[in-house]
């Protein structure tokens, strides 16, 4: 079966040959990925134990998912809007020369997600390195959106929530975190069986490890786009009491968020600041101004001043999708007859033009001063 | 998926194949093994704190090797673990049936 991976690997690393990239880090990339099938290949061998079958084996999964990434990369239909308010977020927290991010378009109505598998991976990079002498300097993260909400910027929150799962890859906060609740008092510990309530009466490491994760990810996400997670969140899990291996329950995660947002005090919240303050001498913050504008309810795009007012534009968004429509008419002056499907529609077209604005005379305010 | 294997069952995979081929006499591996294992008995020790080591790209396998082999952490001499030492790691990691719960 290795020799059926390894012969279906040659034909995708052959074809791989046509990829078009105008980015030249991708292009050396797919230099050392090529170089390394080659190595792979001339390694193997027959009678592996089930060890060495396996270090073979996610060897040459790492070729196949690789060249996944890189080929749909080349396809330009990624909304960029997004994808640079994601990067913007991204650069607070991980030095982002170390990353190539590509981007996709997926089936799955709510693909989105970081692919992170790859991200940060000691032993499989070393891996790499001790058996066939190849480093790659630079590793692949994807962001998939699902195509038939490539264009809504209102669920496109979700993906700030993804993003924290790979700051956290990164960083192993959650893991961090989770060494710190096992070290504490039992007193001090006690305070947060209400968010882990299985911890109380049992020992669920696992479920501790997800869930901590979990609760970082909505907090990363909230510094940026305030509550708006929620609103989505509730929508698809009906404002669930009830939690999942890999998930707390929905009141949990609503409620840490309300607390971080108004300041106020959160056992979850207090053990995430320690953690960061310890590691990286940071803080969870507000990083997003509140908009006070009527501009959208006058149809026009608003006019971004900082990276702080671009995150911001999701929450105002969302205030405007949840408000009362009539403001639209008011603002108008006159009856503008918009169903809720146009009001949809426009938001998040003024949306995606706010940002896109903001990005293009960045540029050319770079331009003009270069 | 066919099979499900969670991210920390990999970093251990791995881990396991780099002490087989330690203990095989691959000096490459014995010098790749040996800081990890420094690293996990100092946590072990209490000489060093997870914020002390937050910095290292291989954390998330060194708290996990504290785990599983607590014990046999505090009583080898890691920095010239015998090959009988190590096997007795393999056997301890692949006695624990879930990673994911370390």
């Amino acid at each position: 079966m290795l020799y059926l991976q390894l012969y279906q690997a040659e034909i995708l690393i052959n074809n791989s040959k046509k990829f078009s990239f105008s980015d030249q880090k991708k292009k050396a990339y797919l230099e050392t990925l090529s170089n390394l099938f080659t190595a792979i290949r001339t390694s193997i061998d027959e009678g592996y134990d089930e060890t060495t079958l396996f270090v073979k084996k996610s060897h040459l999964d790492f070729v196949f998912k690789s060249i996944e990434f890189l080929k749909d990369s080349t396809l330009n239909t990624l909304p960029f809007e997004v994808v640079s308010c994601l990067n913007r977020a991204m650069n607070d927290w991980i030095d982002a020369k170390n990353f190539i991010v590509v981007t996709s378009l997926q089936s799955n109505l709510y693909a989105f997600s970081y692919d992170i598998e790859y991200a940060r991976n000691y032993t499989f990079y070393r891996s790499l390195e001790a058996e066939y002498q190849i480093e790659f300097k630079r590793k692949l993260v994807q962001i998939n959106l699902p195509l038939a909400l490539s264009r809504d910027y209102l669920c496109s929150v979700a993906l700030y929530h993804e993003l924290g799962h790979f700051v956290d890859k990164e960083h192993l906060f959650s893991r961090l975190a989770q060494a710190e609740f096992n070290s504490m008092r039992r007193r001090d510990r006690s305070k947060l069986y209400p968010y882990f309530p299985y911890m109380g009466t049992g020992d669920n490491q696992k479920k501790l490890g997800y869930h901590l994760g979990e609760y970082f990810c909505d907090l990363f996400a909230a510094q940026y786009v305030g509550d708006t997670l929620n609103y989505y969140l509730e929508y698809i899990t009906t404002y669930s009491d009830t939690d999942t291996v890999m998930h707390p329950s929905t009141q949990n995660r609503s409620k840490v968020v309300d607390d971080f947002l108004a300041g106020r005090y959160n056992p979850v919240v207090n053990l995430i600041q320690k953690v960061l303050e310890q590691t990286i001498a940071k803080r969870l913050e507000i990083k997003y101004d509140e908009i006070d504008s009527t501009d959208f309810y006058r149809l026009i795009p608003y006019d971004i001043k900082n990276d702080r007012e671009l995150h911001g534009i999701f929450n105002y968004g969302w205030k405007v999708w949840r408000s009362d429509f009539s403001l639209f008419n008011k603002h108008m002056e006159y009856d503008v007859h918009l169903d809720e499907s146009a009001i949809y529609k426009i938001i998040n077209n003024l949306m995606e033009k706010s940002i896109g604005n903001y990005f293009v005379t960045e540029a050319w305010e770079k331009g003009k001063n270069e | 998926m066919l099979m499900s294997h969670s991210p920390l069952d990999q970093e251990i995979e791995f881990f396991n194949s780099f002490l087989t081929s330690a203990i095989n006499g691959d000096e490459k591996y014995k010098a790749i093994v040996t800081p990890l294992l420094e690293d996990a008995q100092s946590l072990a020790k209490k000489d060093k704190t997870v914020y002390q080591l937050s910095k290292e790209p291989a954390l998330n396998l060194i708290i996990l090797i504290d785990n599983l082999a607590h014990k046999w952490l505090l009583k080898v001499n890691v920095s010239a673990a015998s090959d009988k030492d190590l096997k007795e790691l393999q056997t301890l990691i692949n006695d624990k049936k879930n990673y994911a719960d370390a």
